[in-house]
């Protein structure tokens, strides 16, 4: 997490989305930022791009305060996909509170998924973070498209990681907020394991999940 | 990467409204405000602190709240004289100003931190791989150092490798050549030798007659005869003839046994009559053959040290390995100084049994050690060394299996070492 003040009740929260060049990363969070509830939620901050390819990240902030007074920050970002910018990508991945890996549905896509997961799984142990106790969704974006691999066979390739599998297509919005409010209840699970924040602060779980991923 | 460092920026981290906002931004924009009718304007953060403020306070006021992130972080105060839709108009305008002031200091401040960020952590990843290539450019150099000195010692290994093949083929051309004027000269030499033999029984037998005849002939011939037989038996000097005779065919025979001599030894290193195999022998024994066949040769004087040790058997050719004693002791006999003394050793080192011959001669000049092994080469006098000693000890030696070293230790003499492999055969 980015930031835990106990004494002003506040946290902040750090959300990635992982994943190869031109998987749909930014796309989620634009999709997400057209379906959202504007309460709570803030603009949508496309930082600096090259022919739309993302350079730095995007961010999706968004907040919450619960009845018992708790305010909870949230702070989706992207990463750039191109091999290149990996720099970057370890500086947005730095204490990041849970992960979305975007994969490329298509056909032909297989490798750069498998090699942009290695490339997460590496940037994650240089970060100090724990791939087995960091929450973690799979995406399976453009799944609107028609050479996407049938789900079968990405059941069967990555269902043994025991990792939550959503399909998705960002561009028509199928599976973007589930995608979403999968890692949202994750992270809070995960949070709320480490700082008591139901027990000690009374956030209710659902309270927090319904309002930072309620639908326009 | 200092940790320090990975602390100075989070992405992500919170900004406050103050930070976002900067003064003279704000206040310009309160100034608008101000000149679109507002009797004042100002902002205040969300603990109550004013950041800004123009004109003055009046007792109408609309407030608008200020996000940062979404998150409720300030307040838009707007004085007017009295309240209205035009009052509420300013507080729009000047709300939408500040937010998006807001944004696009929250975008710059993103983009510089994230910016600054991944330069000097790719600043510290240059260091470090720098440090690495340089670490590595240091084991290549070390490794290159190496490999040159590897080089070099491969090469005079094969330099020596290849002196000791041609040495080898001079040695058999050499060999190939010595039998075929063997069989050439053995022949000759051998009647000329018996020639000469028999010359001398000949010679004796006329000597003989010829004294029969002046002692026992002369009372009975006429004196004028006689007369005339002695001066003529003066002017023919037959009494000289008679005594140089034989020192004439005893000298020619001594020299055409050192040719056949010579013919035996060359016979020797070609190992044209090389017969026996190799068999278990015990080199104390050989040895004391050896000694016991140059008895006549050592000179009463000389010293025969024998410090033989329990030593294993070796499988050798016994004729070959005796041929090499013979030789080398041979060579140490013929020394010029006065009292020669020879010290045999026989004793096992590790996997090998040694021999050594050592003498308190001279030694050998550094100059010439390399070629003491080389057939011909001789130091004596010509007519006192065949040259072929040495080099027929170490013919023999090697076709035992073994290997024939001299050293001459800085004390004086010159020991000769000769070491076989001992091959396991402990019987």
């Amino acid at each position: 997490m980015i930031e835990f003040d106990e004494q002003a009740k506040r946290l902040v929260v750090k959300l990635v989305y992982y994943g190869p060049a031109l998987s749909g990363k930014t796309t989620n969070l634009l999709t997400l930022h057209d379906h959202l509830c504007n309460e709570g939620r803030g603009d949508l901050m496309v930082l600096d791009t090259v022919d739309d390819r993302t350079i730095f990240f995007d961010l999706l902030p968004l907040f919450y305060v619960s009845p018992s007074g708790f305010r909870i920050k949230l702070k989706v970002f992207t990463v750039p996909g191109q091999v290149r910018h990996d720099a970057t990508r370890k500086a947005v991945l730095q204490r990041a509170d849970g992960v979305v890996f975007v994969a490329d549905s298509q056909k032909g896509q297989m490798g750069n998924n498998a090699e942009s997961f290695a490339n997460l799984e590496k940037n994650l142990a240089i970060v100090g973070l724990d791939i087995d106790n960091l929450p973690l969704v799979l995406q399976f974006n453009k799944r609107d498209l028609a050479d996407a691999l049938p789900e079968e066979e990405i059941q069967a390739t990555w269902g043994p990681t025991g990792l939550p599998l959503v399909m998705a297509s960002a561009l028509t919005g199928a599976g973007v907020v589930e995608t979403y409010g999968r890692i949202v209840a994750l992270a809070f699970d995960a949070l709320d394991a480490r700082l008591g924040l139901t027990t000690r602060f009374g956030v209710d779980r659902s309270d927090f999940v319904n309002s930072v991923t309620r639908i326009a | 990467m200092s940790l320090d460092r990975k602390l100075d920026f989070i992405i992500g981290e919170d900004k406050s409204l103050a930070e976002l906002l900067g003064t003279s931004d704000a206040l310009m924009l309160l100034d608008g405000a101000v000149r679109a009718g507002a009797t004042g304007a100002e902002i205040v953060d969300s603990c109550g602190v004013l950041l800004a403020s123009r004109g003055e306070e009046s007792l109408r006021s609309v407030t608008r709240t200020v996000l940062v992130e979404g998150e409720p972080s300030g307040t838009i105060v707007v004085y007017a004289a009295e309240a209205g839709a035009a009052v509420d108009g300013i507080a729009d305008m000047l709300h939408a100003a500040v937010q998006t002031l807001i944004n696009g200091s929250m975008k710059r401040m993103l983009t510089s931190e994230a910016h600054t960020f991944i330069v000097n952590q790719s600043y510290d990843e240059l260091v470090e791989t720098n440090r690495k290539l340089v670490a590595s450019e240091q084991q290549y150099r070390e490794l290159a150092a190496s490999l040159e000195i590897r080089v070099r010692e491969r090469t005079d290994e094969l330099n020596r490798a290849y002196a000791a093949m041609l040495q080898k083929e001079k040695l058999a051309a050499i060999g190939g050549l010595a039998a075929g004027m063997a069989h050439e000269i053995n022949n000759p030499i051998g009647f000329v030798i018996s020639n000469l033999r028999t010359l001398i029984k000949y010679a004796a037998k006329l000597k003989e007659m010829l004294e029969f005849y002046r002692l026992t002939c002369e009372p009975a011939v006429p004196e004028q005869i006689a007369a005339q037989a002695e001066a003529r038996w003066k002017e023919l000097k037959i009494g000289f003839v008679f005594t140089d005779i034989d020192a004439l065919v005893l000298q020619s025979l001594s020299g055409a046994e050192r040719v056949q001599k010579l013919v035996a030894d060359m016979k020797g290193f070609s190992h044209v009559d090389e017969t026996g195999g190799a068999v278990l022998t015990d080199v104390n024994q050989e040895l004391e053959q050896t000694l016991s066949i140059l008895v006549h040769e050592i000179r009463p004087e000389t010293i025969i040290v024998r410090n033989l040790g329990d030593v294993p058997r070796v499988s050798v050719d016994p004729a070959l390995i005796s041929q090499a004693f013979l030789q080398i002791i041979q060579n140490a006999l013929q020394l010029n100084s006065g009292n020669v003394s020879i010290v045999i050793t026989s004793l096992q080192h590790d996997d090998h049994l040694l021999v050594r011959i050592a003498d308190n001669g001279p030694g050998i000049p550094r100059d010439i050690r390399d070629r003491i092994f080389e057939p011909f080469f001789t130091t004596r006098e010509v007519g006192q060394g065949t040259g072929m000693g040495l080099a027929l000890a170490q013919q023999a030696v090697q076709a035992c299996g073994g290997a024939l070293d001299v050293t001459c230790p800085p004390d004086g003499g010159t020991v000769f070492t000769i070491s076989i492999p001992l091959r396991g055969e402990h019987s």
